[in-house]
């Protein structure tokens, strides 16, 4: 049996996929769930155009802050050409974020602008500020007071992360800027995640067992050749060692019974995104993590072409929108799933959704990437984050730094300014550019930390 | 002067790194740097002389840090330079620096770095068979190890593991478990007659056939003995024989390259990677075990042998695309194949396919010098729509003459095929300046680009011709200093068309797919020459072609690659690096075959490294 075709799980938990819709009631939730928030993460790239991504509806006047809002409710028919029909029933969960910058204009692409609000010195795709929510979280025992099976499940699917736009995760090893793969094959993700062709609970552990013995003769090997090693070798073994360790707790870790998705043949990139969501689903569902970093690559549903594609974000508008419209038709179809998935809040079933934080940009706003290209950068936030945000609105912030967003994101996580800064920084992210002091009011380190407002 | 054991003169140093601050700056001073530099037959490194006799400022083009003068390389072991300095044109001297000896070395890589996606994929298919790896659960497994950067890997190189790459080799190594479990057949392959009732010395005999090439060394005796240890706990018998497998396929030998150990063996995985991107052979590692490998003869008859096996010529199509960058060239333009009644599907991976045929057949069959890499006027069309293309026949395994003027890596479909209606000469252009000949180029403000886009809707293409359209949209003055050289040579390439096929006038297509106008083709142009900076004329993209085969930038930055590709890393900035790259790069311009060179820096490297302490020859047993 192909393991891309396994169900494992049997005895477990009889949850099956598609899931029961939600049966919560819309925006009437101000519980908190007993449920741990789980953090998602979606991020594509090559802009979207203003006008065809943002809802064209009147916001209300501006509060003592200068933040505009209204309901998405009040929007008729579809949000926009590319938040269209696929978002439709998605109105309460949504909270889109008009008004958030970055404080530089460069135009280099840079895959860690909606992640770690971080813009590359030179045009080669590395961010000065290194660290991406994504891998911040991942290392807090805020998130993860014990481990699970993988700190975060980074999917591309059916695109090499390794090229320049291909991962939004990034970390810093030894004071080294590092890019963080992602699984680009969905079939090797369930693999990592929940582990063999064997369904039988006993073989599971037999399984797990060798799987620990393995591992632990491999550290033993590890340990002897960097005893002798040189000082220049040491370092990268060491390095290795550290992650052979993780991997070791993390093999150890029992995954949750519930139920696993079968994964059909990927004959078309529609199939391609349906298994990783539902992937992601259930990765959430049984706690085999509680981070998502989901890039979405393909532009169209036919095509994979990322020369092309950059192409049209420069020269053609109607199929640059047409691209983005087929993306974000896959984020949708990620908050719907969600949304689908039922689980124990504590006090009843809850929609998975509203248990999740999930997080939506785009690496430039303006595909162009002329001038404006950092402003406005086109945030959705998605589902409830365990009775701690409050969607169903359209939101315009005036112009503050997208920085803020990530603090907040953190704050919602549950993690102090401890917890997430880095690098020294106050707040997250760069606080320095050439549009640096249009943020002024913005940039002392108490404002650094403080939350968005009204989110 | 002299950068080595040398024997001529005439390195054209300058030409291999040429200013590049801003554009202004790009074009070189070139014409008279010389050192002496190694012959082609004996590219080693001890002695020197010197000579030369001008100089220029040398600035790295990939980081435009300022490199030492010329007449900073100097006398006893290498190369120096009179004092004299001609300034670039817009540019500065820079000041004489007292002579310091420099030798003509490459740098000696003594760092670990891991293995790369595919060098350990070919370890893992030369030991394991290629079958093991194409089974449904290997192959899911390899399919989570990370790729590697698909620019340039020798400036985008990422040298750390992640736990994606931990976690997939443990998963690569329970999936071949797998595999070899459930299948008698490659389980014999692996393990040969050891395949069922495995015993102590069938472990043994894996320690000296699978486990050596896997770590690519002989395996020490405290390894040995837990190796056994553990064979023994876990009952001996094919359970102990895949699961000491398992440990070999995670061992830190296999994940890194342990090069600061720098034995008979680590020589032998230098050229092997160098040149097949693969661990040694039997053949190679039993010369390392009998400690031939010092020897420079054996070295070159090795690496001869392995450059002109597959695993070597895939590993030059490896370097042609990391240094062309043509893996990701956009579609060929819809609307003017099928003006042309081709179907456009496809149609650039299959000029991918098509250059790097050509490149491999040129390099290794032909033994083409890097001139003949430009101007070879043969290639391998094997469809109907490429030899339209080409005006050509159809070729099978042999070359067909191209008879329209397309020849050489430039002038072929790959690097022309355009995803627009019409060409792009700017595309073009900086495509010679930053591939062919290793420049750097600025990148443009792209508020500018912005605007010009929007200037360029406004332009009516009937009236005026894509090089009009070109010239007006890059006419201003923050423009013109670095498109005066990157559109020359677009405009110079303007004879091929958006499918790369000779043409002789422009076809102007509307929104409806209609041609509405044609336009003359214009394609003499005016440029500061790579020689000397003084303003020539080229006539055509043959003229083009002539002006890069003289001009040693070309040769330099094929030079450069072929040093940067096994490091994976860019060119050194020390001056001994520099010197070894102008002595490549002049036995390049003189005619010496670009494989032989390529084994000449595989060689060279293991030399360079081994000199370092004494090669041993006995990496066995401690």
């Amino acid at each position: 049996m192909q393991r891309r075709t396994f169900l494992r799980g049997v005895g477990g938990l009889a949850l099956a996929i598609p899931f029961l819709p939600s049966l919560q009631q819309k925006n009437s939730w101000a519980s908190v769930s007993t449920r741990p928030v789980r953090y998602v993460q979606w991020v594509t790239d090559h802009g979207v155009h203003p006008d065809s991504f943002w809802p064209t509806v009147e916001l209300g006047e501006p509060d003592s802050r200068g933040v505009r809002q209204t309901s998405l409710a009040d929007v008729e028919g579809s949000l926009s050409t590319i938040l269209g029909q696929p978002f439709d029933g998605l109105k309460d969960d949504l909270l889109l974020c008009n008004g958030l910058d970055l404080l530089v204009v460069r135009h280099f692409h840079n895959a860690c602008v909606p992640t770690c609000a971080s813009w590359p010195r030179e045009d080669n795709h590395i961010p000065f500020f290194a660290h991406s929510v994504d891998t911040v979280l991942e290392a807090s025992n805020k998130v993860y007071p014990t481990p699970t099976r993988m700190g975060a499940l980074r999917l591309t699917p059916g695109v090499n992360s390794s090229y320049k736009w291909g991962s939004f995760s990034w970390t810093t090893v030894d004071g080294r800027a590092t890019k963080l793969p992602c699984y680009d094959s969905n079939a090797a993700a369930l693999n990592a995640l929940f582990g063999s062709t064997d369904t039988s609970a006993g073989a599971a552990q037999q399984l797990q067992e060798a799987r620990v013995l393995l591992v632990d003769r491999v550290l033993d090997d590890y340990r002897s050749v960097v005893a002798t090693a040189s000082s220049a070798d040491k370092r990268q073994l060491e390095h290795y060692l550290d992650l052979l360790s993780e991997l070791q707790t993390r093999v150890s870790v029992e995954v949750k019974a519930c139920g696993v998705p079968t994964l059909p043949q990927e004959l078309d990139f529609d199939v391609l995104h349906r298994n990783a969501i539902d992937l992601a689903v259930a990765a959430l569902l049984c706690d085999a993590t509680r981070v998502v970093a989901y890039h979405s690559y393909h532009g169209a549903p036919d095509a994979y072409d990322e020369e092309t594609f950059h192409a049209w974000a420069h020269d053609n508008r109607t199929l640059h929108t047409q691209m983005q419209a087929y993306r974000y038709k896959q984020l949708a179809a990620l908050i719907e799933r969600l949304k689908s998935v039922q689980e124990d809040g504590g006090d009843g079933p809850r929609a998975l959704l509203d248990n999740c934080l999930v997080y939506a940009n785009n690496e430039l706003s303006d595909p162009p990437h002329g001038s404006s290209h950092l402003r406005n950068m086109p945030v959705i936030l998605a589902g409830k984050a365990g009775g701690r945000l409050n969607p169903g609105r359209y939101v315009h912030f005036g112009g503050r730094l997208m920085n803020s967003l990530l603090v907040s994101i953190f704050d919602t996580m549950g993690l102090a300014p401890e917890d997430f800064e880095r690098n020294g920084v106050a707040g997250f992210g760069d606080y320095e550019g050439n549009n640096a002091e249009l943020y002024s009011q913005f940039l002392s380190q108490d404002e650094r930390r403080q939350r968005l407002p009204v989110v | 002067m002299n950068c080595g054991t040398g024997v001529r003169t005439t390195a054209l140093l300058g030409s291999l790194l040429i200013v590049t601050a801003g554009c202004a700056e790009l074009v070189g001073t070139v014409e008279s740097e010389r050192l002496d530099v190694p012959s082609a037959a004996s590219p080693s490194s001890s002695t020197a002389a010197s000579s030369a006799d001008t100089g220029s400022v040398f600035i790295d083009v990939s980081s435009g840090a300022e490199l030492p003068s010329v007449a900073s390389v100097a006398p006893s072991v290498t190369a120096s330079v009179d004092g004299e300095h001609q300034a670039p044109p817009g540019g500065t001297v820079a000041p004489t620096e007292p002579e310091q000896p420099v030798a003509c070395l490459p740098v000696n890589p003594f760092t670990t770095r891991r293995l790369t996606r595919y060098e350990l994929l070919g370890v893992l298919s030369s030991v394991l068979g290629a079958e093991v790896l194409a089974s449904d659960d290997v192959a899911t497994a390899i399919a989570s190890f990370p790729e590697e950067a698909s620019g340039d890997i020798t400036r985008d190189f990422q040298d750390t593991h992640t736990l994606q790459h931990v976690t997939s080799m443990l998963a690569i190594s329970e999936a071949v478990a797998h595999v070899l479990e459930a299948n008698l057949e490659q389980r014999e392959q692996v393990f040969g007659q050891c395949v069922e009732a495995a015993d102590e010395e069938c472990a043994r005999a894996f320690f000296d056939t699978v486990g050596a090439r896997l770590l690519r060394r002989p395996i020490d005796a405290a390894r040995k003995s837990a190796w056994l240890d553990a064979f023994e706990a876990d009952g001996q018998g094919a359970l102990g024989m895949v699961r000491m497998l398992q440990r070999a396929l995670q061992a830190p030998e296999l994940a890194f390259h342990l090069w600061s150990q720098n034995d008979a063996y680590v020589a032998a995985s230098r050229l092997s990677f160098a040149l097949t991107g693969a661990g040694p052979d039997e053949e190679l590692l039993a010369d390392a075990a009998a400690g031939k490998l010092q020897h420079r003869s054996v070295l070159e008859a090795h690496a001869l042998r392995l450059a002109d096996s597959p695993p070597g010529r895939q590993t030059f199509e490896r370097l042609l695309d990391d240094w062309l960058g043509l893996r990701t060239a956009p579609n060929a333009n819809a609307v003017v194949a099928a003006h042309a009644n081709i179907d456009a599907s496809g149609l650039a991976q299959e000029a991918h396919r098509e250059l790097l045929d050509f490149a491999g057949y040129a390099v290794f069959d032909a033994l083409a010098s890097s001139s003949e890499l430009l101007t070879l006027d043969i290639g391998f069309p094997k469809s109907e729509r490429l030899a339209k293309i080409y005006g050509s026949e159809i070729a099978s395994d042999d070359p067909v003459v191209l008879p329209n003027g397309h020849r050489g890596l430039m002038l072929r479909a790959a690097p022309l095929i355009s995803g627009h209606t019409h060409t792009s000469p700017i595309l073009r252009g900086a495509f010679v300046r930053k591939r062919l000949l290793c420049q750097a180029i600025p990148p443009p403000d792209f508020a500018l680009v912005e605007a010009g886009r929007k200037e360029e809707a406004s332009l009516d293409r009937a009236t005026l011709s894509n090089r009009e359209v070109t010239e007006r949209l890059t006419d201003t003055s923050t423009c013109a200093g670095c498109h005066a050289l990157i559109n020359p040579f677009g405009f110079a390439l303007e004879s091929f068309n958006e499918l790369g096929a000779l043409r002789s006038q422009e076809l102007v297509f509307d929104e409806a797919n209609n041609v509405v106008a044609k336009h003359l083709l214009d394609t003499s142009v005016e440029y500061p020459s790579l020689q000397t900076g003084k303003i020539v004329t080229l006539n055509n993209a043959q003229d083009l072609n002539q002006a890069l085969v003289e001009s040693q930038q070309f040769h330099a930055c094929v030079a450069q690659r072929l040093i940067t590709q096994a490091q994976l890393r860019p060119l050194a900035t020390d001056a001994s690096e520099r010197c070894y790259a102008a002595s490549i790069a002049e036995q390049l311009s003189e005619g010496v075959p670009v494989r032989d060179a390529w084994i000449n820096v595989a060689v060279e490297s293991v030399l360079t490294a081994a000199s370092q302490t004494t090669v041993a020859s006995d990496g066995g047993d401690q």
